[in-house]
């Protein structure tokens, strides 16, 4: 009975890491690209479940799913990509444990997903800044910079409605 | 649903994508293309004074150097964004392909206010 607690923190944190990653793979391999959207650049659905869990469950659970993110990345898509999303996730992971302890009344999820994905794109821009050894990438960085601003609005926008409409019922659920 | 914090935090990133985006549109007179490899530049042309399209073989990448612009034609890389991004023809348009290190910039050349500034 001791372990009780231990097996469904486990199972808790294997099925929200298991989310992550199908949703990040949808995203890669269902999403075409198209012109207008800035080379690389992704919807990150994966990062709902990563705000979802530092709120829901806890922010350790959402820096444990950016881990298991970059190994997903580095197996999948090789060293360089492994590299971009360790900057991108961990970055944006901190300003989201930081942030989410902010929300309340005078900030909502919006803000928030529009921050980390905003982090998260500095993160892999610094990245790349680093990998390819010339800062003239940041030339990149205003494209970017809208494509936050709209995913993390969107992203926003689904865990508000996933928090107004069901928070007793997770609560109840995950412990 | 959306609160005072969100409608600042947003209204404060559009403000300096806007000032990212000015600074851009600055005209040029002439563009030169940049290409770097591995941090130090590989090849500077001006694209005005070009008479026929070049193929630079740089890093596992092919570049193509046209008089209206520069784009990635081929690359040994794995998610081949650098060649699905197309051709490059503005001021400050830069593109790269990250696991080959090599980078692609236009950059305006106003070779007249170089002189009155020096």
């Amino acid at each position: 009975m001791i372990y009780d607690k231990k097996i469904k923190k486990l199972s808790l944190y294997s099925i929200l890491g298991a989310l992550a990653l199908v949703l990040s793979l949808f995203e890669s391999v269902l999403i075409p690209d198209l012109p207008f959207l800035p080379a690389g650049a992704k919807p990150g659905l994966s990062n709902i479940v990563t705000m979802f869990s530092a709120f829901f469950v806890s922010p350790l659970c959402a820096v444990y799913i950016t881990a298991i993110k970059v190994l997903f990345a580095f197996i999948t898509r090789g060293a360089t990509a492994a590299l971009m999303s360790f900057f991108g996730g961990f970055l944006s992971t901190a300003a989201l444990c930081f942030l989410i302890k902010l929300e309340g009344k005078n900030l909502s999820f919006i803000g928030i997903g529009v921050l980390c994905a905003f982090f998260h794109n500095a993160g892999q821009l610094s990245a790349a800044c680093l990998i390819s050894g010339t800062f003239l990438l940041l030339n990149y960085g205003k494209y970017l910079v809208i494509f936050a601003l709209i995913s993390g609005f969107l992203t926003g926008i689904i865990l508000n409605l996933l928090k107004a409409k069901s928070e007793k019922i997770f609560k109840a659920f995950i412990f | 649903m959306i609160k005072k914090g969100d409608i600042l935090i947003i209204s404060f990133l559009c403000i300096f994508c806007a000032l990212l985006f000015a600074f851009s549109f600055i005209p040029q007179k002439s563009l030169q293309a940049k290409i770097y490899y591995n941090g130090e530049v590989f090849k500077e042309i001006e694209l005005s004074s070009l008479t026929e399209d070049i193929f630079l073989e740089v890093g596992g990448c092919t570049v193509k150097i046209e008089k209206d612009g520069v784009s990635f034609v081929f690359s040994t890389c794995k998610d081949q964004l650098c060649v699905k991004h197309g051709k490059l023809s503005k001021n400050s348009h830069t593109m790269a392909c990250v696991p080959n290190k090599v980078v692609v910039c236009i950059i305006g050349s106003d070779n007249e206010n170089d002189i009155v500034a020096y």
